[in-house]
């Protein structure tokens, strides 16, 4: 060994990425205590630094293990170290965080409960033994307590909380596993839970509290829980009294409602499961899976939780409350968000008893503040692949972005606006990437006010000072509207990008296309979007090139009556479909005379929009076939058709055990050029219908067609990769049907962390900003 | 002023009475002809005069078809500047008029209208006392146009003033809204629909007199809800006053024809013209008060209480419904009724 390596230098590590709240400075401490290293580690606004003493050889070998062993619920993102003088310490020790300096750490999303915790929870001889708020390092609320950065207890809503001698000595042990956990409290210190009516009365705490509350559920009663991200509304799955008087009150007819179970055994007794399906269930973000319902006679599940549908939304208790709540109750219960009818989840115990006091009977909660109000998070798997589709990206993702092999300028702040179907936010802040959760529909005012406070949160979070600020083209859209008077106030440019090629941008920015050569097909399909020619798009084609978007190929523009109310009566769709091709009298009967003839002068004296959307067809479709000609919540009629369509699909099992044969009469009903027309499909359509083709079939023969579209587009462009977005990609089936003809001769790409739907069009507005600004590269490339 | 604003030509949405007429008149018009009467834009100007407050107003019809169940256009022309005159606290005294008549009109058409004009004058209790007539080539002018101008004497015990309005004052509405443009929208056979529908056009000066007898002061600000309907007015009165306007969706009084009309087209009836209804802002301890004395005035049965004043969100109009959310009610954007007065 020579001289050097027995000298002792001192390095500084800086690691980026998922590192704070999550255990990483235990971890450093536990491992530089174990290698008999000296230095510090400390959270700064843009990560965790660690600055270490010892030998050459040792720092090395410690750096390395640090990379590479890190707890699994942390993730770093970027590292980086150098020497610096050597100051002689003679311990290792954890620094209080530092506030100055920017402030890049990521936002860490909410976590549920851990094993470790869940076997405390249930070990009487622990001191945390039923403690309904029992959190260790490794697992708890983070997103939805902190109000600023970084991640410490005083910047948290547990700051009213002060640790108890016995949680303190938890917190300054490095040997134990709360060691600087900041969510640490227990029965002696922290948050208390009372039970109350509906009248504000306070019934009982504590325990009491959850055994009254699952009493009372188990009577058929309502209790609004208080959870992670917000209020949930709990009653017994079982109770068709109870869930009638939920739909009445929260005015939701059909809408399916979701369930919690405490464990995967009573799952599987509702729903089918596979691996996939129980990995997702189990997973450490505990979303809400749409899953297959179990065809059975003896269902604890009451038909009115999930009207007409063949799926259930089901998931795991994920906080210590639900669980000892839901082991209380000993069966599954609906838990849906509570909130009045299009509004935001609720937070506050007087909302409840102020909006919601009509439908709650009682309201379990809790002394913790909810910074930031989060749904549930909603995934599905695609029928037949198993890939998974998020429906609603919220609790437990939110506002976490992996830019994957991206990197964007770090001195460049960029704020994007989304859509107003499903608002959401992006923000793009020292070199990451922020995507907010869900925000709901802002054509409900209380949804615009609580998007325009997430905003102003964010603003507040990150000091943020936007170059730049993207909206949407439509002109009619608050979240535009919000944006541009934003820009306006504080003398920021704004910057339009169009809402399909938002899309594009989105799912481009989500697989690392960007600096593709292409070309790119990008098949951006949903429900309506302003179009650069004023016309209602939705079924886009565009080639992406060199970083420029063309529409190469759109659906031939058909005519929509009546903007808003078409999208909520499919059989006004239909109506424009039908009339344009004459055949508009096989509609007759979904019309009363004044409605009819109404309809038709309009149609006749041209007073429509232009219409390219396919979301607008599947509701033709939907009327068509007989199914539905008014919807109660949004996609209805979408889900409907599909619904039928993947019965039919998976009655044989595979995909490739399809009678494909049957259908190859579809493959001469294409016509792509210019414009794909509606014309020859629609023409059979009647006629099937006519001779009493069975609905799942008519719905199959929808979805294939569709499929053959895409794949003549492709092949007359000669084109190998194509991407997804748009809310009919949500639809499962239809994606297994592309990868299905696609697999082994083109690449298809399509959303992995957002959503198909409206929740990527911020991130996509970003991304066209970015590109525009010649911000973005690959990380290899740099 | 900003041409980029208001687009390159006229188009017939700046006379929509909705978003982009309000543009016009601010970019344009206000600008080039500054007065703070004016700019008041309330619906009469008040000018004092010695002791007294006269009212003037003026206002130009142009409806299709002259003719409609409940009245004609000779009718709409006086009693929509009489109206004006009163929601102003002003007592009408008298009209000029003003005929653009179309060559090729039918005599008796003409003389239809004129005694639809006497009828209405002398139901108001006020006398055309001047006028002028024009008659232009043929085809350039739709059958007619009428202009009235109109001059009221403010009743002086009232006092009108949107900067009288706190939060907590209440918005009621004289009676069902909608009916004049829906009726329009029937006339012309816009919507196939049997209804038994007509026009509410009539004079409101017996109206807001009995509210002045009994309690002038409790009366802050009112608008006749004409083109634009009672949404426009109301995102008018809560952008000036930079408060919340808050209505109960239940409680707008809709006749179930108007319901009908607005569901197959898709229309928000707060958007639909009226042209014999009022809107006001009054004080909440007086509120019940002054809808007894409305209730017992012919056509004033169907006065209700529909909302009131918030401190927040200024400048923003909310329809609450009991147990769903709020949603923002806009002025009326577009034209999606032409040319209706
Ligand atoms: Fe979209
Ligand atoms: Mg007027
Ligand atoms: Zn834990
Ligand atoms: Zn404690």
């Amino acid at each position: 060994m020579n001289k050097e390596d027995q000298d002792l230098v001192a390095w500084h590590l800086h690691l980026k990425g998922k590192v704070q709240g999550v255990g990483f400075r235990p971890f450093v401490y536990r491992i530089a205590k174990e290698k008999n290293l000296k230095g510090w580690v400390s959270n700064n606004t843009d990560g965790v630094h660690i600055y270490v003493e010892g030998r050459r050889e040792d720092l090395k070998a410690f750096y390395h293990f640090v990379l590479t062993h890190y707890p699994p619920i942390a993730l770093v993102t970027e590292s980086s170290c150098w020497e610096e003088p050597l100051q002689g310490y003679n311990d290792f020790f954890i620094k209080e965080s530092i506030k100055e300096g920017s402030s890049s750490v990521l936002l860490l999303p909410d976590l549920d409960i851990c094993e470790n915790c869940i076997q405390e929870l249930h070990s009487p001889t622990d001191r945390r033994y039923g403690y309904p708020f029992i959190t260790c390092t490794q697992c708890g609320p983070r997103y939805s307590i902190i109000f600023a950065l970084p991640f410490d207890r005083q910047r948290t809503s547990m700051e009213p909380f002060k640790m108890c001698k016995d949680c303190q000595k938890e917190y300054e042990d490095p040997t134990d596993r709360r060691f600087f956990s900041q969510t640490n409290s227990c029965k002696e210190c922290g948050i208390e839970l009372f039970l109350r009516d509906n009248q504000k009365h306070l019934l009982s705490c504590g325990d009491r509290a959850i055994r009254d509350g699952a009493e009372a559920i188990l009577k058929g009663e309502v209790v609004a829980v208080k959870g992670i991200g917000g209020f949930l509304l709990i009653a017994d799955a079982g109770n068709e009294q109870t869930l009638r008087k939920l739909r009445e009150k929260k005015k939701r007819s059909h809408k399916p409602f979701a369930l919690m179970f405490t464990d995967i055994q009573s799952v599987k007794e509702e729903v089918e499961i596979g691996e996939e399906e129980q990995n997702l269930l189990i997973a450490r973000t505990k979303p809400i899976v749409i899953l297959d319902r179990k065809k059975k006679n003896d269902s604890f599940v009451n038909p009115l939780v999930a009207p007409g549908q063949d799926t259930l939304g089901v998931m795991l208790a994920y906080s210590p409350l639900h669980i000892l709540l839901l082991e209380q109750v000993r069966k599954p219960v609906v838990a849906t968000s509570a909130n009045i009818s299009g509004s935001p989840i609720l937070t506050i115990d007087e909302e409840i008893f102020g909006f919601l006091g009509h439908l709650v009977d009682k309201v379990l909660t809790h002394n913790r503040q909810i910074v930031v109000p989060q749904d549930d998070s909603v995934l599905v798997l695609t029928p037949f692949y198993k890939q998974p589709i998020f429906l609603r990206r919220s609790r437990s993702y939110a506002p976490f972005f992996s830019l994957g092999n991206l990197s964007l300028d770090k001195d460049v702040s960029l704020l994007a606006m989304g859509a107003d179907q499903k608002g959401c936010l992006t923000i793009c802040h020292e070199g990451n990437i922020y995507v907010s959760q869900y925000l709901g529909s802002l054509e409900n005012f209380e949804t615009e006010e609580n998007y325009k406070k997430q905003l102003n949160y964010y603003f507040g979070l990150f000091n943020l000072n936007p170059d730049s600020i993207a909206v949407d083209l439509h002109p009619g859209y608050r979240s535009t509207e919000i944006g541009l008077s934003l820009g306006k106030e504080r003398k920021i440019p704004s910057y339009y990008v169009q809402h399909h090629k938002a899309h594009f941008w989105a799912v481009l920015g989500e697989n690392n296309l960007i600096d593709d050569p292409g070309p790119i097909l990008g098949i951006i399909w949903d429900g309506t979007g302003f179009g650069e020619d004023g016309a209602i798009w939705g079924g886009e084609f565009f080639l992406y090139h060199e970083g420029k978007i063309n529409r190469l190929r759109h659906f031939k523009y058909y005519p929509l009556l009546l903007g808003d109310k078409a999208i909520k009566e499919p059989r006004i769709a239909a109506l424009g479909i039908l009339w344009e091709m004459g055949k508009e009298y096989f509609l007759r009967e979904k019309f009363s005379s004044p409605d009819w003839h109404t309809y038709l002068k309009l149609l006749n004296q041209r007073r429509y929009f232009l219409c390219s959307s396919v979301g607008r067809l599947f509701d033709c479709v939907c009327s068509m076939i007989g199914s539905y000609d008014h919807s109660t919540f949004e996609g209805q009629a979408a889900i409907e058709v599909q619904k039928l369509a993947t019965r039919y699909a998976k009655s044989f099992g595979t995909l490739d055990r399809l009678p494909w044969k049957k259908f190859d009469f579809i493959k001469k009903r294409l016509n792509t050029q210019p414009q794909i027309s509606l014309n020859s499909f629609f023409d059979w359509f009647i006629e099937a219908i006519r001779n009493h083709w069975p609905k799942e079939q008519l719905a199959f023969c929808f979805h294939y067609w569709l499929c053959l579209i895409i794949l003549e587009v492709v092949h007359s462009f000669q084109i190998k990769k194509i991407a997804l977005s748009g809310g009919v990609f949500q639809n499962g089936l239809l994606v297994d049907l592309l990868r299905f003809f696609c697999e082994g001769t083109l690449d298809l790409y399509s959303h992995q962390q957002l959503s198909p739907n409206d929740e990527n069009i911020s991130l996509g507005q970003l991304m066209a900003l970015a590109n525009e600004k010649k911000i973005l590269r690959s990380k290899e490339k740099r | 002023m900003n041409i980029e604003e208001l687009g390159k030509q006229i188009e017939l949405a700046h006379g929509s009475g909705g978003k982009s007429t309000h543009r016009l008149i601010e970019t344009a018009i206000l600008p080039a002809l500054k007065n703070s009467t004016l700019e008041s834009l309330s619906d009469a100007a008040v000018i004092n005069c010695e002791e007294k407050r006269l009212a003037l107003t003026t206002d130009s019809f142009v409806v299709h078809p002259l003719l409609f169940p409940g009245g004609s256009i000779g009718k709409l022309a006086i009693n929509g500047s009489v109206n004006d005159l009163a929601v102003s606290g002003a007592e009408p005294q008298a009209i000029l008029l003003s005929l653009i008549v179309e060559a090729g009109l039918p005599m008796e058409i003409f003389l239809r209208e004129i005694k639809a004009i006497a009828d209405a004058s002398s139901k108001a209790a006020v006398q055309v006392i001047g006028g002028d007539t024009k008659v232009v080539e043929h085809g350039k002018g739709d059958g007619m146009y009428i202009t009235t101008t109109a001059l009221g004497i403010v009743d002086p015990r009232i006092n009108l003033s949107p900067r009288r309005i706190k939060p907590g004052d209440q918005i009621i509405v004289s009676g069902p809204i909608g009916d004049h443009g829906i009726t329009i929208l029937l006339a012309r056979g816009e919507i196939d629909l049997e209804a038994n529908l007509q026009s509410d056009s009539r004079p409101l000066w017996p109206l807001v007199k009995s509210m002045i007898s009994v309690c002038p002061t409790a009366v802050k600000w009112m608008r006749d809800p004409t083109r634009g309907g009672v949404a426009t007015v109301l995102n008018e009165l809560s952008r000036e006053i930079k408060m919340g306007i808050v209505l109960f969706e239940e409680s707008i009084p809709l006749r179930e024809e108007v319901r009908g009309a607005c569901e197959i087209l898709g229309l928000d009836p707060l958007h639909i013209a009226c042209e014999g209804q009022f809107v006001a802002v009054v004080e909440k301890d007086l509120l019940s008060e002054l809808l007894k004395e409305l209730r017992k005035v012919p056509g004033g049965e169907g006065a209700v209480h529909i909302g009131e004043v918030r401190e927040k969100p200024p400048g923003v109009v909310l329809a609450v419904s009991t147990y769903g959310g709020s949603r923002r009610v806009d002025m009326l954007i577009g034209d999606p009724l032409p040319r209706i007065c």
